[in-house]
C-alpha cells in the first residue's frame, strides 16, 4: 500500500508538472528563473513551499516535542515580520533584476559594487550555508521513509532515492517545473497536515482531552517560556527579530524576488508569506506536544522522529503513508529549489567570469551538471548527521543572516565599500562557528542569540564602513 | 516616502514588534485553555493578525516607491 501511494504521488505530481517546461529551460533565464513570469499564487506557494521542509515538518514537532507550544508562536510571528523584509530588499531587487538581467544574488552586489572579491564570497558563503540546510531534507526523507516502511527501505537507501528521484526532475525542468511541483506540493503539504492533527488528537481522546493530559505530564509545554526556560527574554527577542535578516538571505528565497511576474505579484505574495504562518505553524507542533502521551522517554535527535512515529502509532497505515509522501513532497522541494539556486550561483558566478565564451545552453548544461554534484554532496553529509534537525538549520541560518547587512546596505543604506562587506562577512562567520562549536564562550552572548549578537558586529562594520568613507573617503 | 511618514511608520511597526515582547506586559500562567492551548497564544494570534494589518496598509502606500 505504501509504495503503491509513493508512486501514485511521483505520478501526479512531479510528471505533471514537468509537462510543458522543457520548451522554458533552454535559456538561463527560463531554466534558472521560468522567465521571470511567476503570478501571485503560484510565487506565494514556492516560496512558502521553499521555506517549509523537513525544518518545518520534523524540525517543528521535534522542538514542539522538547520545547512545547512557545516554539509554534516564536517560529509563527519571526517568519511572519519576515515579510518586512520582502519589502525593504525584495521589492529593490526585483526592480534590479528586472532591469539589468541578474539572476543570482552576487551578479546584483557585484552590479552595486564593482567588486569581484565580494562577489565571489558573498556567493561562497551562499554556498556554504546552504549545505547544512540542504542535507537535511535529504535526512529527514531517509527517516521518514525508514518509518513508514518499516525499516524495508534503509534510512541510507531512502537518502539515496530522494536524491536521485530530485536531481532527475530538476534536471529536466528547471525553476518552472519547480515552481509548479511547488504549488501542488504546498496545497497538499497544508490539507494533509491538518487532517493528520484531527486524526492523531481523536486518537487520543481529543484535542482537550489530550491537552489536559499532557499538562499533567509536563506542564512546562505550555509556559510560554518553553521548556526548561528555552525562550528566556532576550533570546525571544534576538529570535523574533532574526528571521527578518534570514529568510531573504536564503539563495533559493533572493532569487525568488527575481522572478516575480511584476511589482505587485510580490506584494501581494509578501502579505500571504506574513500570514499563513500563523495558521499552519501550529500543526506539526500540536503533533510534538502530544507525542509525551505515546513516547514520553525520546531525547535529542530521537525527537525529530516523533511526527512519524505518532502517525504510525495513531493512524491507519494508508493514512500515515498518505502524510508522510506530502512530508517527503515538502523535503523535495525545499531540495530542488537549493540545487538549483547553487547550481546557478556556481555557473554564473564562478563559471562564467572566467569563460565567457560560454553559450546560454552551455550554461544551462553546466547548471544541470552542478545539480548532481550538489545533490551528491547533500548526501554525504546526511549520511552522518552532525546535529539535530533544529540545531543543524540554525547554523545554516546564522551563517545565511551574515549577509544581510552587506545587502541592506548596497541596496538601500546608499552603498557598502567593499572591504567593509567584505570584513563583515568574515567577522560575522568567524564569529558565529566560533560561537556554535564552542571556541567563543558563551558569556559574550549576554543572554541573546549568537546570530543576533554576530549580526549586531556585522552590522557595526558596514555602519563603520560607510563613516569611513563619508568622513575620508576610504573605501 | 516623506521622512516624517517614515518615522511615523517604524514607530508603528516597533510598537507592534514591543506588542510581542509580552513579558515587558504580562505574566501569563501556561494552564490550558480554549482547545486546551494556552491562553497567551491568543495573544500573539492578535499580534500577529494586526502587524499583517499595519503591513497590509504600509504596503498598500508605499510598495511601488
Amino acid at each position: 500500500m505504501i509504495y503503491l501511494i509513493l508512486i501514485a504521488y511521483i505520478a501526479i505530481v512531479f510528471l505533471g508538472s514537468l509537462s510543458g517546461t522543457s520548451t522554458n529551460a533552454k535559456s538561463p533565464e527560463g531554466y534558472f528563473l521560468a522567465n521571470r513570469g511567476l503570478g501571485t499564487l503560484a510565487l506565494f506557494f514556492t516560496i512558502l513551499a521553499t521555506n517549509f521542509s523537513a525544518f518545518y515538518f520534523l524540525g517543528f514537532a521535534g522542538a514542539g516535542y522538547r520545547v512545547g507550544y512557545a516554539h509554534y508562536v516564536m517560529m509563527a510571528l519571526g517568519t511572519g515580520f519576515a515579510c518586512i523584509s520582502f519589502y525593504i530588499l525584495g521589492a529593490k531587487i526585483w526592480v534590479l533584476g528586472k532591469n539589468h538581467g541578474f539572476i543570482t544574488p552576487a551578479e546584483l552586489i557585484y552590479h552595486q559594487t564593482g567588486s569581484k572579491a565580494l562577489r565571489w564570497i558573498f556567493a561562497s558563503i551562499m554556498l556554504l550555508f546552504t549545505f547544512p540546510y540542504l542535507a537535511l531534507q535529504i535526512i529527514g526523507a531517509g527517516y521518514i521513509l525508514e518509518n513508514i516502511t518499516n525499516g524495508a527501505i534503509p534510512y541510507i537507501w531512502g537518502t539515496t532515492l530522494l536524491t536521485i528521484f530530485t536531481i532527475a526532475y530538476v534536471w529536466i525542468g528547471g525553476m518552472k517545473s519547480v515552481a509548479k511541483t511547488d504549488l501542488k506540493q504546498g496545497l497538499l503539504m497544508i490539507f494533509l497536515m491538518l487532517v493528520a492533527v484531527v486524526v492523531i488528537s481523536n486518537s487520543v481522546g481529543g484535542l482537550t482531552a489530550a491537552h489536559e493530559k499532557v499538562y499533567a505530564l509536563q506542564p512546562e509545554l505550555f509556559s510560554r517560556e518553553g521548556t526548561g526556560n528555552a525562550f528566556p527574554p532576550k533570546k525571544w527577542f534576538s529570535l523574533l527579530i532574526f528571521w527578518v535578516f534570514c529568510i531573504p538571505m536564503f539563495p533559493q528565497i533572493f532569487m525568488r524576488f527575481y522572478i516575480a511576474k511584476d511589482i505587485n505579484t510580490l506584494k501581494k505574495s509578501a502579505l500571504l508569506y506574513g500570514l499563513i504562518p500563523l495558521f499552519i505553524s501550529i500543526l506539526p507542533v500540536i503533533i510534538g506536544v502530544l507525542g509525551h502521551l505515546t513516547f514520553p522517554d525520546l531525547t535529542g535527535k530521537a525527537t525529530d522522529q516523533i511526527l512519524p512515529k505518532m502517525l504510525a502509532a495513531h493512524s491507519p497505515e494508508w493514512f500515515a503513508g498518505l502524510v508522510m509522501t506530502g512530508a517527503l513532497a515538502a523535503f523535495m522541494s525545499t531540495l530542488d529549489s537549493q540545487l538549483l539556486a547553487l547550481s546557478t550561483i556556481v555557473t554564473r558566478d564562478f563559471i562564467l567570469p572566467f569563460r565567457e565564451n560560454v553559450g546560454l545552453e552551455q550554461q544551462v548544461f553546466f547548471g544541470r551538471i552542478w545539480v548532481v554534484i550538489f545533490a551528491i554532496v547533500g548526501l554525504l553529509i546526511a549520511a552522518q548527521p552532525f546535529d539535530t534537525i533544529d540545531d543543524m538549520g540554525r547554523l545554516s541560518f546564522g551563517g545565511l543572516a551574515v549577509l544581510f547587512p552587506t545587502t541592506f546596505m548596497t541596496l538601500r543604506g546608499g552603498g557598502v565599500a567593499p572591504f567593509f562587506g567584505i570584513l563583515s562577512i568574515i567577522v560575522g562567520e568567524w564569529l558565529l562557528l566560533g560561537f556554535y562549536y564552542q571556541k567563543i564562550p558563551s558569556e559574550y552572548l549576554f543572554g541573546f542569540d549568537r546570530s543576533i549578537i554576530v549580526l549586531a558586529v556585522c552590522f557595526g562594520i558596514v555602519f563603520l564602513g560607510k563613516l569611513f568613507d563619508q568622513k575620508w573617503g576610504i573605501k | 516616502m516623506k521622512s516624517k511618514n517614515g518615522i511615523l511608520w517604524i514607530i508603528l511597526f516597533i510598537v507592534v514588534f514591543l506588542l510581542s515582547q509580552d513579558y515587558l506586559l504580562i505574566n501569563w500562567e501556561g494552564s490550558p485553555s480554549i482547545l486546551g492551548f494556552p491562553a497567551w497564544i491568543g495573544w500573539f494570534a492578535f499580534v500577529h493578525v494586526l502587524f499583517i494589518a499595519v503591513f497590509y496598509l504600509f504596503a498598500k502606500k508605499y510598495w511601488n516607491e
